[in-house]
C-alpha cells in the first residue's frame, strides 16, 4: 500500500490514460475526452502535491527513487499537461481523425517523463525515455495536411531515435565502466576521474539534449516548431522541456563531485551551452515565422540553462530547476497565445499577430508577458531566472563566459521586441477579434500570474529549487 | 481588528478600486466614482482605527534578500504616519466628494477619479513606508500620479506643458535623493529607517559627520524638488493647469506635503547633520520670503495660492530644520486643511464665473457665494495667522522654534515673510469680496450641496485644528510647551500690519486698487517676473541643454548612427547566414551532430 502511495501520480497517469483509451475505443466526443483530460490532470496533480514531502523506492528497490526532486519536476509535468490539455481546446491543425487521441498521447508521453526523472538506472531511464517519446513522435504526424505531418514526424522522429541510439551508446560506456547500471554504483567519486566515464556521460547526455533542443541536437527544433500542430508543439515546447532540465539535472549530478575539477565534461558542456545561445540567437533573428522563431529560441534558452549546469554546483542546479520551473510558465504564455490565434492557420507568421491588441485585448497582453519573460525584462521571471543562471557561472570565475551571454540576451532583444511592435504597433489585417473561452482566459490569468510572481517574490520558488536539488545531491 | 488588517484596508483599498475602475468601468463614470469614493471612506475609516489603536511597533515583511542587504515592505506606525496617514485619507476623501460636482460633465471622469484613487494609494504607502527603498518607490509614484493629474486635459498644450515640467523639475531631485539613498545602502547595507535613525546604533553614529552631511543634503535636494523650495519651485505655479480640486490636493496632503513629511521621517538624521540644517533653514527661510512676494502682486487666483503653498512649505522646512518635529507636524497638518479649503473656494469661484482673476471674480459678483466666501475669509484668515484660527497656533510654535534657539536673522526673515502672507491674503480677500464696481446682474448659481459639503468640513476644521496642538505633541510623544503671551504679540503685530495695509490698499472705499509696492518700480518688476528664475533658467541651463543636445545630434547623424546600423544589419547579416547550416538536409543534421560527438571523444581520448 505504501508502495502504491509513492507512485500514486504514475498509477493515477497510467489509469487515466487506459480511461482517454475507452474514449477513443468507444469514439466519444472531443469535448468530452478533453474534459476527463483535464479532470485527470486535476487528479494528477492532486496526486504529485499529496506525494510531494515523500521519500522511497516503491517496488523495485534501486531503480526508481522517490524524492524532493522527481515529486516536484512531477508535480511541474502534471501542471503542465494540464495546462496544455486546456490549450488544446480546438486543435483545428490536426488531422480530424487525429482529434481524440492528442490527449491520450499526451498523457502517455507524460507518464514517461515522470517515470523518466524518478529513474535511477540506466535501463529504466531508457524505457521511460522512449515511452515519453514514442507518443510525441506520432502527434507530431498527426497534421491535417498529410504532407506537413509527414515532413515534420520524419525530422522529429529520426533525428529523435538517432539520438537515443546514442544514448544507448553511451550507457553502454558507463555499464562497461562500473559493471552496473545503477546510479548508486556510477556515481562513485574516485572512480569518476577516468574519460571514459566522462564520454559515457557526454554521449548519454545526448537523447536529452535533443528533448531539450540542445546543440549539438538542436537541428530538429525550428523546422518542427514550424510544421508540427500547435497544441502539440505547446506540449513538446513546455512539458518535455522541464523533463529535460530535470533529467541532466539528475544526470550532471552524478558526475558533480568531480566533473568540475577533470574540466572535460565541463569544457565540452560550455562550449555547447555558448554554441546554442549563439546559435540559437543569431538565427532567431532572421526568422518570419512565429513558431519557428520561438524554436530558435529555445536552443537559446536551451544554452542558458547549460550555463548554469556546466558548473556542476548545487547552486547552478537550482537555477537550472529554477529556470526550468519558469520557462515552462512563460513558454507556455507564448504558445497558448499561439494555439488560439492559430485556429484555423497553419503557419503563424510574424504578420498574423499585427495589431492583435485590438483583435484580442487580453491575450495579446499574455503575449506580452511572455515576450517580456523570455527577454529577462523585470517583474519577470525571466529577469530572475537568467540571474540565477548567470550568477551560478559567475560564482565559477567564469565572467567571460557571462558576459557572451549578456550580449547574446542583447541581440535576443532584437526579435522578440519585433513581435512586440506587431502586436501593440501595426493596424490589424483583419478586424476578427479572438475571444478565449473563461477556461482559457483562467489559465493565461494563472500563468501570466505564476511568470509575475516568480519575478517578484522568486525566495519561495527558490527554496523548493533549492530543497530539489539538495535532494539530488545527497 | 488587528493592526495588519486595518493598515492593509488603509494602502490597498484605493489601489484596489484604481484597479477595478480602470479595467472595468472606463464606460460607467457613475460606478466608477462611487466605487473609489467607497474605498476612500473605507481607507479613511481604517486610518482613524489604527490612530485609535495608538503607535505600535513597525511591521515588517521581508521581500527579498542578497547577502547582507535584505529589503523589506513593512509599515511604520508612530506619531508622525498614524496622524499624517488620517489627513492625506480625510483630505482625499473631501476632495474627492468635491470633484463629483466640479467634474460633472468631464468626458473622462473614471480616469480622473482612478487616478485621485491611485494618488492617494502612493501617498498613504509612502506615508507608512518602513523601508528607505519602498519610501523611495512610492515617493516616485506620488510624482507619477502627479504628472497624470496636472496633465489631465492633455489636450491643451500647457497642460502637457506643465505636467512635464513638474515631472521633469522633480526628478533633478530625485537624482540627489537616490544618490544619498546609494550612499546610506553602501556605506552600512540598512534601509530600515527605524534601524537608520536609532540614537545608539544609527546611521548618525557609524558615518562621520561629513559623510552625514552629504547624504543629509542630497536627501534634502530631493525635498527641494517635490516641496518645491527654491531654485526647484518653478514647477508648482504652472502645476496650476490641472484641476482644481487636482491643485487642492497636490498643495495640502500629497505630493508637496511628501518632501516635508519625508523630512519628519528622517527628522533625527537632519538634527545630526547640523550644517544641513543650517543651510535647509537658509534655503526655507528665503524661499518663503521669495515666494510671498510673488503671490502679492500675482492676479490669478490659483497661483497666489501657489505661491503661497511654496512660502508655507518654507515655514514647515524652518521648524524642522530649526529643530522643532513638533511644530513642522503641527504646520504640515494645520495647513493641509486650510489650503485644501482655499482651493476648493478657489474651485467654486472658477467653476462658477470661468475665470481665474480675482478681480474678475469680484466684480463678477464672487461674494453672493455665501458660503464659499465664508470659508474663503477663515481658511485666509488661518493661512495669515489670524488668532484663534489654526495657522496661528502653528506658526506660532515655529516663531517660538526660532527664537528658543537664537536664530535671529532666519526669524526676523520668517515675519517678514508672515507679514507678506497676511498682506496677499487679505488683499486677495478684498478684491474679491469689495470690487471696484457693483456686479451687473445676477447670473450665478449656488454651489451644489456636494462642493459645498467638503467646504463647510473643511472650515470647521480651519478654526478648530489649532486647539488640538497639545494632542499632536502627544501623538509624537513629546511634551507641549506652552508659550507667553509676551512672545505673541510680535507675530499678532505683523499679522495685523499686514492686513492693515492690504485693507488701505485695497478693502476701503476709494482705495487705490495697486499695491504699495508698486510705487517701488523696480521692485514691482522684478516680482511680476517672478524674480526672472523661469528666464534665467531658460537662457542658461534651458540652453546649455539645446546646445549640447545639438552636439550630440550632430555626433549621433555623422559618427554613430550610421555605425550603429552597419554593425546590427551585420549580426543580422551573420543571423541569415548561420540559418543556412538549417538547409533541411536531415542527413546533414545527423552528421554535424555525430562529427561532433567524435571531436569531443577524439579530445576527452587524447587527454
Amino acid at each position: 500500500m505504501e508502495n502504491a502511495i509513492l507512485f500514486a501520480p504514475e498509477l493515477i497517469c497510467l489509469l487515466m490514460g487506459l480511461v482517454l483509451f475507452f474514449c477513443t475505443v468507444l469514439n466519444w466526443s472531443y469535448r468530452t475526452t478533453r474534459g476527463i483530460a483535464i479532470a485527470s490532470g486535476i487528479a494528477m496533480i492532486a496526486a504529485c502535491l499529496w506525494t510531494l514531502s515523500l521519500e522511497g523506492e516503491p517496488f523495485f528497490p534501486g531503480i526508481y527513487a522517490i524524492d524532493f526532486f522527481s515529486q516536484l519536476i512531477k508535480t511541474a509535468l502534471a501542471v503542465g499537461f494540464l495546462f496544455v490539455v486546456i490549450a488544446s481546446a480546438n486543435p483545428l491543425t490536426v488531422d480530424r481523425n487525429g482529434w481524440l487521441e492528442v490527449p491520450l498521447f499526451f498523457i502517455f508521453s507524460t507518464l514517461g517523463m515522470m517515470m523518466m526523472v524518478s529513474a535511477t538506472e540506466l535501463l529504466t531511464l531508457y524505457v521511460a525515455m522512449e515511452l515519453a517519446a514514442y507518443p510525441v513522435y506520432i502527434v507530431v504526424a498527426l497534421h491535417r495536411n498529410a504532407d506537413i505531418g509527414g515532413e515534420s514526424a520524419a525530422k522529429y522522429t529520426v533525428q529523435g531515435m538517432a539520438a537515443s541510439a546514442i544514448s544507448l551508446y553511451g550507457m553502454s560506456f558507463l555499464f562497461g565502466t562500473f559493471g552496473s547500471t545503477y546510479f548508486s554504483d556510477i556515481s562513485i567519486p574516485h572512480a569518476a576521474t577516468q574519460p571514459i566515464f566522462y564520454l559515457g556521460l557526454l554521449l548519454t547526455l545526448a537523447g536529452f539534449f535533443f528533448k531539450l533542443g540542445a546543440f549539438p541536437f538542436h537541428f530538429w527544433a525550428p523546422d518542427t516548431y514550424e510544421t508540427a500542430p500547435h497544441p502539440v508543439i505547446t506540449f513538446i515546447a513546455t512539458v518535455s522541456k522541464v523533463a529535460a532540465i530535470g533529467i541532466l539535472c539528475r544526470l550532471l549530478s552524478l558526475a558533480m563531485p568531480g566533473g568540475w575539477e577533470s574540466g572535460h565534461a565541463q569544457t565540452a558542456l560550455m562550449w555547447a551551452s555558448v554554441i546554442a545561445m549563439s546559435l540559437g540567437n543569431l538565427a532567431a533573428l532572421a526568422q518570419k515565422d512565429l513558431k519557428r522563431l520561438l524554436g530558435y529560441s529555445t536552443v537559446a534558452h536551451a544554452g542558458y540553462v547549460l550555463l548554469a549546469l556546466q558548473t556542476f554546483a548545487e547552486w547552478g542546479l537550482t537555477a537550472a530547476l529554477f529556470y526550468a520551473i519558469g520557462y515552462f510558465a512563460m513558454s507556455f504564455a507564448c504558445f497558448l497565445v499561439i494555439c488560439e490565434i492559430g485556429r484555423s492557420e497553419d503557419r503563424i507568421t510574424i504578420d498574423s499577430v499585427s495589431g492583435l491588441y485590438k483583435r484580442a485585448p487580453f491575450l495579446s497582453f499574455t503575449l506580452l508577458i511572455g515576450l517580456f519573460g523570455l527577454i529577462g525584462l523585470p517583474p519577470t521571471v525571466g529577469f530572475v531566472g537568467k540571474w540565477f543562471l548567470f550568477s551560478a557561472a559567475l560564482q565559477r570565475g567564469q565572467f567571460y563566459l557571462v558576459l557572451i551571454a549578456a550580449i547574446n540576451a542583447a541581440v535576443a532583444l532584437y526579435y522578440y521586441l519585433l513581435i512586440i511592435r506587431q502586436l501593440y504597433w501595426v493596424e490589424p489585417a483583419t478586424q476578427n477579434t479572438i475571444k478565449p473561452t473563461p477556461l482559457i482566459a483562467v489559465t493565461a490569468m494563472a500563468t501570466i500570474i505564476l511568470v509575475i510572481a516568480m519575478g517578484t517574490l522568486p525566495g519561495p520558488f527558490w527554496d523548493l529549487a533549492a530543497r530539489a536539488a539538495r535532494a539530488l545531491i545527497s | 481588528m488587528d493592526t495588519l488588517t486595518l493598515i492593509l484596508l488603509t494602502t490597498i483599498s484605493p489601489l484596489a478600486c484604481f484597479i477595478i475602475a480602470i479595467i472595468f468601468l472606463v464606460q460607467q463614470p457613475r460606478a466608477a466614482q462611487g466605487l473609489v469614493l467607497f474605498g476612500s471612506a473605507v481607507s479613511l475609516l481604517s486610518a482613524i482605527g489604527l490612530l485609535a489603536q495608538g503607535p505600535v511597533e513597525p511591521l515588517r515583511f521581508l521581500w527579498f534578500q542578497s547577502g547582507a542587504i535584505q529589503l523589506q515592505f513593512g509599515f511604520i506606525l508612530d506619531g508622525p504616519s498614524l496622524m499624517f496617514g488620517v489627513v492625506v485619507a480625510f483630505i482625499t476623501a473631501c476632495i474627492m466628494l468635491y470633484s463629483i460636482g466640479y467634474m460633472a460633465h468631464d468626458p473622462s471622469k473614471t480616469r480622473y477619479f482612478a487616478m485621485l484613487s491611485f494618488f492617494a494609494w502612493s501617498m498613504l504607502s509612502f506615508v507608512y513606508a518602513v523601508d528607505l527603498l519602498q519610501s523611495f518607490i512610492f515617493w516616485e509614484l506620488v510624482g507619477l500620479s502627479s504628472f497624470f493629474l496636472i496633465g489631465f486635459w492633455f489636450e491643451k498644450p500647457e497642460a502637457a506643458g506643465a505636467a512635464r515640467k513638474a515631472f521633469l523639475m522633480t526628478r533633478v531631485g530625485d537624482v540627489g535623493l537616490f544618490i544619498g539613498i546609494l550612499l546610506i545602502l553602501q556605506l552600512v547595507s540598512n534601509f530600515d529607517i527605524p534601524s537608520l535613525l536609532d540614537p545608539q546604533t544609527g546611521l548618525s553614529t557609524q558615518v562621520s559627520p561629513g559623510i552625514l552631511n552629504a547624504i543629509t543634503l542630497l536627501i534634502f535636494i530631493g525635498i527641494m524638488g517635490k516641496s518645491a523650495q527654491f531654485p526647484l519651485h518653478t514647477w508648482l505655479p504652472d502645476a496650476m493647469e490641472g484641476p482644481t480640486p487636482v491643485s487642492a490636493l497636490l498643495h495640502s496632503a500629497t505630493m508637496v506635503a511628501a518632501g516635508v513629511f519625508l523630512m519628519i521621517r528622517l527628522h533625527p538624521l537632519f538634527m545630526a547633520a547640523q550644517d544641513t540644517a543650517l543651510i535647509v533653514l537658509s534655503i526655507a527661510t528665503f524661499t518663503a520670503i521669495l515666494a510671498s512676494t510673488i503671490a502679492m502682486v500675482d492676479t490669478d487666483i490659483k497661483k497666489v495660492l501657489a505661491y503661497s503653498s511654496i512660502s508655507q512649505l518654507g515655514f514647515m522646512l524652518m521648524a524642522l530644520a530649526a529643530g522643532s518635529l513638533f511644530a513642522g507636524v503641527f504646520h504640515l497638518i494645520t495647513h493641509a486643511v486650510f489650503k485644501a479649503l482655499l482651493f476648493l473656494c478657489s474651485g467654486i469661484y472658477i467653476h462658477a464665473y470661468h475665470t481665474n482673476s480675482m478681480a474678475e471674480i469680484g466684480r463678477s459678483g464672487g461674494r453672493r457665494l455665501k458660503a464659499t466666501t465664508i470659508g474663503l475669509i477663515i481658511g485666509g484668515a488661518a493661512l495669515s495667522g489670524v488668532p484663534p484660527l489654526a495657522g496661528f497656533w502653528s506658526k506660532e510654535e515655529i516663531f517660538a522654534q526660532l527664537g528658543h534657539n537664537g536664530f535671529n536673522i532666519y526669524m526676523a526673515g520668517a515675519f517678514l515673510a508672515a507679514f507678506l502672507t497676511a498682506y496677499y491674503t487679505f488683499r486677495m480677500i478684498f478684491l474679491i469680496t469689495k470690487p471696484d464696481q457693483a456686479p451687473a446682474s445676477d447670473h450665478s448659481h449656488p454651489e451644489p450641496l456636494n462642493m459645498k459639503a467638503p467646504v463647510l468640513i473643511l472650515t470647521l476644521g480651519a478654526i478648530a485644528l489649532g486647539f488640538f496642538g497639545s494632542n499632536i505633541a502627544h501623538g509624537l510623544g513629546l511634551i507641549p510647551q506652552h508659550h507667553s503671551v509676551i512672545l505673541m504679540i510680535p507675530t499678532v503685530g505683523v499679522v495685523i500690519l499686514g492686513i492693515l495695509i492690504a485693507y488701505l490698499d485695497y478693502g476701503r472705499d476709494n482705495a487705490p486698487r495697486t499695491g504699495f509696492i508698486s510705487k517701488i518700480a523696480p521692485l514691482n518688476t522684478l516680482f511680476t517676473n517672478k524674480w526672472y528664475i523661469d528666464e534665467v533658467y531658460r537662457v542658461t541651463i534651458v540652453a546649455i541643454t539645446h546646445a549640447l543636445s545639438r552636439i550630440l545630434h550632430w555626433i549621433e547623424n555623422h559618427v554613430l548612427d550610421g555605425n550603429y546600423d552597419r554593425f546590427g544589419l551585420g549580426i543580422l547579416r551573420t543571423g541569415v547566414k548561420s540559418t543556412r547550416i538549417q538547409g533541411g538536409w536531415m542527413q546533414l543534421y545527423l552528421g554535424w551532430a555525430i562529427i561532433l560527438l567524435a571531436v569531443v571523444a577524439l579530445y576527452l581520448g587524447l587527454q
